[in-house]
């Protein structure tokens, strides 16, 4: 288990996992409160180990979601990448965070990729957005301790680095 | 030109999809496995009876196929009665007011292709909008960005319904106040189009609303198909070719019309 590669996989299985997270079906109201799983994890890991997930894997990882969750393709992969992007600029200021400021900080960053996400949408037509569109970033802002926690004993616990 | 990339990439995810499936497909194994003896038998008789029912209601069907094929003819129009059908279970569901697609568990693997109508056991639920090698999904006919060309089924009026963004409601755009339609009034589809096949029970009409200033009614229907708690969906091979006008000795209706039944 103290091999590299064991490392490796466990942060793929983990994207993996949040990416099926985020495709579990659930009703309407349950879904548009559901936190971007596979964003979230992304985010740990690129502020954790930024050797380790470059912004090429984040638009790999971001196709993949495409895939899954049938939206334009390209779309998660951009916002993916922008994500993996700003970790890699901010890891550094990001870590000496306290947990809270980290949330506010994924809270507003979130915004913004969702406002982007729309911008998008809207150019291929498929435009009007409710007010439930907005939930997915406070969800995702409130889910981020646990998510950064977990994360977190799992990196320790199977020594990925 | 994407196509390639798409299909390769719907392999790679396909393993994800299938381990968040298991754990209904394993309670529903488990389910199916641990019966009890007495429901089984109870099941059996309920299905034995409904079949008996259904049978007869086919024996007239199959006399009024002729009879309407038959009438067709003499009118010098074409009419197709039997479709081929293929069954498929729901996998995965994208729904919210902006979209509202569905992910079923056929692909390109079964001759699926883009346009295609799906059904359920009620009626008309939607339409392909992509297809990958193992999967499929259909843009349901509630989804905003989706109209289906209907009529009504009591005065053969034609219209156009459109996806309304909420379950089971389609709303209906360019009804004249002065059109011949009343509430509980079902609308099945016209076969205008192309895309859907003729005949199929779409919705019935709910509320109607005579707004006195506005170009047209405010008209709402309910779909027949209860498209939120629907599993197993039916896809149909609508070429739309039609029938000879002349009729054979013997018209070979019964192979026309196959099915294929997963799960």
């Amino acid at each position: 288990m103290r091999t590299k590669s064991s490392g490796t996989f466990t942060l793929y299985l983990s994207l993996v996992i949040a990416m099926g997270l985020s495709i579990i079906p659930w009703s309407n109201t349950v879904t548009s409160m559901m936190p971007n799983w596979a964003l979230l994890a992304l985010m740990y890991w690129s502020i954790a180990l930024p050797h380790k997930v470059s912004v090429g894997t984040a638009w790999v990882l971001g196709l993949l979601v495409d895939s899954l969750s049938g939206s334009l393709l390209g779309q998660n992969a951009l916002i993916f990448s922008l994500a993996a992007f700003f970790a890699h600029k901010l890891y550094l200021r990001l870590r000496n965070y306290r947990i809270w400021q980290q949330a506010l900080f994924i809270l507003f960053f979130l915004l913004l990729m969702q406002l982007t996400s729309l911008w998008i949408s809207q150019l291929s037509g498929a435009g009007n957005s409710s007010y439930q569109y907005w939930y997915q970033p406070l969800s995702s802002a409130i889910a981020w301790p646990f998510i950064f926690l977990l994360l977190r004993l799992v990196r320790r616990r199977f020594n990925v680095q | 030109m994407l196509k390639p990339l798409k299909d390769g990439l719907s392999f790679i995810v396909h393993p994800i999809l299938v381990s968040i499936n298991l754990p209904s497909d394993i309670k529903q194994w488990f389910s199916e496995n641990t019966t009890d003896r007495a429901e089984l038998i109870k099941q059996n008789r309920q299905l034995k009876s409904d079949a008996l029912l259904l049978q007869v209601k086919l024996q007239k069907f199959a006399s009024l196929e002729q009879e309407n094929t038959r009438l067709h003819s003499l009118l010098e129009s074409s009419f197709k009665l039997g479709e081929q059908f293929i069954a498929a279970s729901l996998i995965r569901v994208n729904q919210n007011s902006n979209t509202q697609h569905i992910l079923i568990d056929k692909g390109s693997r079964f001759n699926l292709y883009k346009s295609q109508a799906a059904l359920n056991g009620d009626g008309i639920i939607g339409q392909i909008i992509s297809v990958n090698p193992l999967t499929s999904s259909i843009m349901l006919i509630t989804d905003p960005n989706h109209a289906i060309p209907v009529e009504v089924n009591r005065t053969g009026l034609r219209t156009i319904a459109a996806g309304s963004g909420a379950q089971n409601t389609l709303s209906l755009p360019y009804l004249p106040h002065n059109a011949d339609i009343k509430e509980g009034d079902l609308l099945i589809t016209s076969g205008l189009g192309g895309i859907f096949p003729q005949g199929y029970p779409v919705a019935t009409i709910s509320t109607l609303n005579a707004l006195s200033g506005e170009a047209f009614m405010h008209a709402e229907a309910r779909t027949v198909a209860k498209i939120e708690s629907t599993r197993n969906i039916l896809l149909v091979w609508s070429k739309q070719q039609p029938v000879p006008l002349l009729l054979p000795k013997r018209p070979a209706t019964d192979n026309k019309t196959s099915t294929d039944n997963a799960h």
